[in-house]
């Protein structure tokens, strides 16, 4: 058994294949742990052969966690678009159910990693609630807008709603579900989807990503530096606050492909900064 | 065959008496030279301190390190070369044995190597420099700034708190940070950045795909449109502000929920449409070949004519 005082980056090396493959007994393990947790080198290591997990987890049969079908059959409809503006290129769009599967492959690899990586250093894995507060933050301040740029009032209605949407929301994030438009071609994803049923899919992977990814960050918090952990937080309240207002625009316009793509957006950026920062090494 | 150094037992160990705290702080330094093969790999690690790594002609690479905690572990094959403080190894003791590291210390690490040398540079706190290496750059700070400068290929780099420069690479750049500045210049590669509340600013672009995202920091984009390229640019309150050249043949789309939309460039069609909550302006320069897509929930989006000097401040 390998002393977790004496683990040195040669001993992580000597010890990795058995490591990752999980057949290092549990004291090894420990003491790995410990070490990639102070070491910048080991954690970089290990942050890459994270990355290589992650990239491994792009499963072929994932589907998007939403339907889009509506979306793009409304801008493809010939009566869209009037006859003085050319047709809209096929490209720009086309990447959207693309980044829609990425997402969802991300925050589904990010999972993998996650457990694979930290699983030890967490308690058994009970139920945490929603760490980072989602307490609404102060808008920006206005701006003045460019010479015919947009309207602040509209800007302002979004805020509005936002300060208006009561207490914070402790559930998990939830991501949009766009009604079914394909009729009786429906794609196997969403034949194994309940209508009724109002978690989806993008659901479970982004809330419950995120909550064990904020738990993770929790039990590491000591571990970082005061400054880093201030920058988190605050970068989180950036990206909760645009969360909440691309929701509360959704609300009001729940065919908008463009609000769904904003609020994926900036669950993306979040799953994206939690897991860096579950990642990062510790300071001492 | 491997040259392995493991400092411990070589370095200079020097025990500097602190009076106040009767402890003993440990110093280490190495300066040595190895020779590794074309477009070996450096490896160097440290948590807080200083990474400088430069290219250099020849096959040589001089190493120079100091720590004053820690172990500086030095590992050199021909292909690869591994330079890091090891927290796990000699620790600070005082008079009564207990630990008093406090941390893995300061540590310094200049190392000149030769061009193409592909580099990756890790750090907590100390800022990374990489200069005229010619090769592939993969460099990572917690809270410092990362300096990339001259390279070739492949660069990666990222930061949390650290602002992140890149400039002068033939090759594809990813550049990232959370909240500090991420700056780029003169890269002819592909280029992706993200970042959270940090301004991306790229200039002198000569690219075929661009991608910039952030949530509440502004993109600047200041270069050449191909006319096979593609250009994306999202924020959600950020400011996105395009500077085109005179010359430039694109079809733009521009989408914005609560932002605005200001464009000075002159256009041949110009269609505003209202699609649902959002406003979205398309249309056409030129030959219309070029693709450039900037979105934004509520920041601003400004197509400004020239090389963007105007938004650089």
């Amino acid at each position: 058994m390998t002393n977790p005082i004496t683990m040195t980056c040669a001993g992580v090396d000597e010890v990795l294949l058995e490591y990752l493959e999980e057949t290092l007994d549990v004291a090894s393990r420990a003491s790995v742990d410990q070490h990639v947790a102070s070491c910048v080198r080991c954690s970089a290591i290990m942050r890459d052969i994270g990355a290589i997990r992650s990239e491994a987890g792009r499963l072929p049969d994932l589907a998007p966690s939403r339907d889009l079908w509506k979306g793009i059959s409304e801008r493809i409809a010939p009566t869209v678009l009037p006859l003085s503006v050319p047709a809209r290129p096929a490209m720009p769009r086309r990447w959207i159910p693309l980044a829609a599967a990425a997402a969802a492959v991300l925050v589904i690899g990010t999972a993998g990693l996650t457990y694979v990586v930290t699983s030890k250093v967490l308690a058994p894995p009970a139920r945490v609630a929603t760490v980072v507060s989602e307490a609404p933050i102060p808008t920006q301040p206005a701006r003045s807008p460019l010479p015919g740029g947009g309207s602040d009032d509209v800007q302002s209605g979004a805020v509005a709603m936002e300060s208006s949407s009561g207490a914070p929301e402790a559930e998990a994030p939830r991501v949009p579900v766009r009604p079914t438009s394909r009729g009786a071609e429906p794609s196997a994803a969403l034949v194994s989807r309940s209508a009724a049923t109002s978690r989806t899919v993008g659901d479970m992977t982004y809330g419950d990503e995120i909550q064990r990814l904020q738990a993770i960050i929790t039990e590491r918090r000591r571990q970082l530096d005061p400054a880093t952990v201030s920058v988190i937080e605050e970068s989180l309240k950036v990206i909760d606050a645009a969360v909440k207002q691309s929701r509360a625009a959704l609300a009001r316009d729940p065919g908008s492909g463009f609000l769904v793509d904003q609020l994926n957006s900036a669950l993306d950026k979040k799953v994206e900064l939690l897991r860096t920062v579950a990642l990062l090494p510790s300071r001492t | 065959m491997i040259v392995k150094v493991v400092l411990s037992s070589l370095a200079l160990v020097a025990c500097v008496a602190a009076p106040a705290q009767a402890q003993r702080d440990y110093r280490e330094s190495l300066d040595t030279t190895v020779t590794l093969d074309r477009q070996a790999t450096v490896d160097l690690s440290l948590m807080s301190g200083r990474i400088d790594v430069v290219g250099g002609s020849g096959s040589q690479a001089r190493v120079r390190a100091t720590s004053t905690r820690g172990d500086i572990r030095f590992e050199a094959t021909g292909g690869r070369l591994r330079l890091t403080v090891d927290p796990g190894g000699r620790r600070c003791r005082d008079d009564y044995g207990a630990d008093c590291s406090h941390g893995a210390g300061d540590a310094r690490f200049e190392v000149t190597v030769p061009a193409g040398t592909r580099v990756l540079a890790n750090s907590i706190s100390g800022p990374i420099s990489v200069r005229g290496t010619k090769g592939e750059v993969d460099a990572n700070s917690v809270s410092a700034g990362v300096i990339v400068t001259d390279a070739v290929r492949k660069v990666k780099a990222a930061s949390v708190s650290g602002n992140v420069s890149v400039s002068q690479v033939a090759g594809d750049v990813r550049a990232t940070s959370v909240s500090g500045r991420v700056e780029m210049a003169d890269v002819t590669g592909d280029i992706e950045s993200e970042s959270v509340s940090g301004r991306i600013t790229i200039t002198g672009a000569r690219s075929k795909y661009v991608r910039g995202g952030t949530v509440s920091g502004r993109i600047s984009y200041a270069g050449t449109f191909d006319p096979s390229g593609t250009y994306q640019f999202k924020s959600h309150s950020g400011s996105l502000w395009l500077s085109l050249p005179a010359n430039v043949g694109a079809h733009v789309m521009l989408e914005t929920f609560s932002g605005g939309i200001d464009s000075d460039f002159p256009v041949t069609l110009q269609p505003t449409s209202t699609r649902g909550s959002t406003r979205n302006i398309e249309f056409k320069i030129g030959d219309g070949r070029s693709r450039i897509v900037a979105e934004t929930f509520s920041g601003q989006i400004k197509l400004q004519r020239g090389d963007g000097r105007d938004s650089r401040e």
